[in-house]
């Protein structure tokens, strides 16, 4: 256990289609939370990302977060698509919902982060596609800006899955990393946070001083020590990527041999708490 | 600290060549022994010899290198004896007496230059029957990112059907997922271990209800991985005691003696 209880900068409440369920409401993800030691969580609601309107599922989950008072440490992110119309209203309404972080997956909603990656859209023959694919990456922008104003970070999923097990008739690529630093790069003032990255992807974020990155993705032979020689300890953060995956590897990872204690710390709570403020 | 009672059914060296690095093999020990884990089962330094198709001077040098390692650390390492069945039988046999029968090896391992339902595997499979030891052969269900000679678990299945008094390993639980314990529910000869991928919550928990505890084995795939996460996938399952005994130790010593 994490002595006086960690953070997960990464988990999910809802349900996946291609997967056996987990933990599918707030009380039952913070129940297994905080069987693990763990005393907070950023979550967002899983079912938004495949809804056609996320809202749908975020102002339910931001009101059920709300109605919790157990003392465990909610720090809920919304889920925005900004190729739709309205998005910015939206993202709006839920940082006044409670909101505390946007969660934005570019892969699942078919936008770019970078111009070069228009192409990309452009290459599925679907003609909407092409058209929101630029309304995204505007958008994106807009919500960066926003994000940036207001103080919340940003959640940047590169993957939900290992693209080796997705079902087949639903293969969605990863977003690449360097593209995500380059988005980093436009928007200085905005704090962004990686999800899903995998240790060979590490090395083209380490370098911008706006990204943090959580390691629920992230292995390699001694994976904390790994990641820590391509990001600096005080932009990694503990993530389990719950209920997807056993809390305890994520846990593993923190607590393993060869770790400092106030690298230890950081990694586990410390380094949210410089995102989101101490808990 | 953890008290020194697991085994580690899926583990590499990376350092090229016949002779193994002592500081790697150091270093493994340091971070196993950190897990609980005794003894590792060394699959060969097969990733950095010969790629998907090694020729029989790598499978050699495979061989070597593992075989030193075991005489290094005899307390701690365990060889399995790596083969390509392209090489034909003459060739394989030689290398498991080689291996097996004169070095002491504990099983053979099979990766990906030839397809499990290739007539090529039957030499090999019979052999090991002969000799008792297991055959571990990797398996994944992949979407992308399949070799060419890539086997499934269905595949495995297939395998173990022709040859039901040999057992066999299957490796990495979390590359056939779910669908991949399906598949080998009803050939109790062969069992998994539980590397792969990513660790997916309550997976462990599946195989050892579909399968039972006995056929579920701890295994890492180090150095790709970590053994402080792998062993979490079990430790952080919700197994009885016994079950999680069997899985991370019990099984290992029961199947490979």
């Amino acid at each position: 256990m994490i002595g006086g209880g960690g953070c997960d900068a990464s988990a999910w409440v809802g349900r996946w289609p291609f997967r056996v369920p987990g933990a599918q409401t707030v009380p039952a993800l913070e129940r297994l939370l905080a069987a693990h030691g763990l005393s907070g969580a950023v979550a967002a609601p899983l079912d938004a990302v495949l809804c056609p309107d996320p809202m749908l599922y975020n102002e339910p989950f931001l009101a059920a977060v709300r109605r919790r008072a157990s003392g465990f440490r909610w720090l809920p992110a919304a889920v925005v698509d900004p190729t739709l119309g309205g998005f910015a209203e939206a993202a709006r309404r839920c940082l006044a919902l409670g909101a505390r972080c946007f969660k934005v997956l570019p892969n699942y909603h078919l936008y770019p982060v970078v111009e070069r990656g228009l192409s990309r859209a452009e290459a599925l023959g679907v003609p909407w596609v092409k058209e929101a694919a630029r309304g995204g990456l505007d958008g994106l922008d807009q919500l960066c800006r926003l994000a940036a104003g207001e103080g919340v970070p940003v959640s940047v999923q590169i993957r939900l899955q290992d693209e080796r097990a997705q079902h087949p008739l639903m293969r969605v690529p990863p977003v690449p990393a360097a593209e995500v630093a380059e988005l980093a790069a436009r928007h200085p003032d905005c704090r962004f946070v990686v999800s899903g990255a995998y240790h060979a992807e590490l090395a083209a974020l380490g370098r911008s001083e706006n990204i943090w990155v959580e390691i629920s993705f992230v292995e390699s032979e001694d994976t904390l020590a790994g990641a820590a020689a391509h990001v600096s300890w005080n932009r990694l953060l503990l993530g389990t990527h719950a209920p997807f995956f056993y809390p305890a590897v994520a846990l593993a990872k923190v607590e393993a041999a060869g770790v400092g204690e106030d690298e230890r710390r950081a990694v586990a709570r410390g380094n949210a708490e410089g995102l989101w403020g101490p808990g | 600290m953890i008290p020194l009672a697991c085994i580690d059914v899926h583990v590499h060296l990376r350092t090229p060549g016949p002779v193994p690095s002592a500081e790697e093999i150091s270093r493994c020990r340091r971070l196993a022994a950190a897990q609980g884990i005794e003894r590792v089962h060394l699959l060969g330094n097969l990733i950095s010899v010969g790629g998907y198709e090694p020729q029989p001077a790598h499978v050699r040098t495979v061989n070597d290198n593992t075989l030193a390692a075991m005489a290094a650390t005899p307390d701690f390492i365990s060889g399995l004896c790596y083969l390509n069945p392209a090489h034909g039988a003459a060739f394989c046999l030689e290398e498991m007496d080689r291996c097996v029968v004169r070095g002491g090896m504990i099983g053979v391992k099979l990766w990906v230059a030839v397809h499990a339902r290739r007539p090529e595997l039957d030499p090999i499979l019979a052999r090991a029957g002969a000799l008792g030891v297991p055959v571990l052969h990797h398996a994944w269900y992949k979407t992308v990112g399949h070799v060419a000679q890539e086997s499934d678990p269905a595949d495995i299945a297939a395998l173990a059907a022709r040859h039901p008094r040999t057992r066999i390993l299957m490796a990495h639980l979390g590359g056939g997922l779910w669908r991949g314990v399906r598949a080998i529910v009803g050939l109790p000869n062969v069992m998994v271990d539980t590397s792969g991928a990513q660790p997916e919550a309550d997976l462990v928990e599946y195989a050892v209800r579909a399968l039972g505890a006995e056929r579920v084995l701890y295994g890492s795939d180090w150095p790709l991985r970590d053994f402080a996460t792998q062993t979490a996938r079990i430790r952080g399952a919700r197994l009885t005691e016994r079950e999680r005994d069997l899985v991370l130790g019990g099984n290992a010593r029961r199947l490979f003696g």
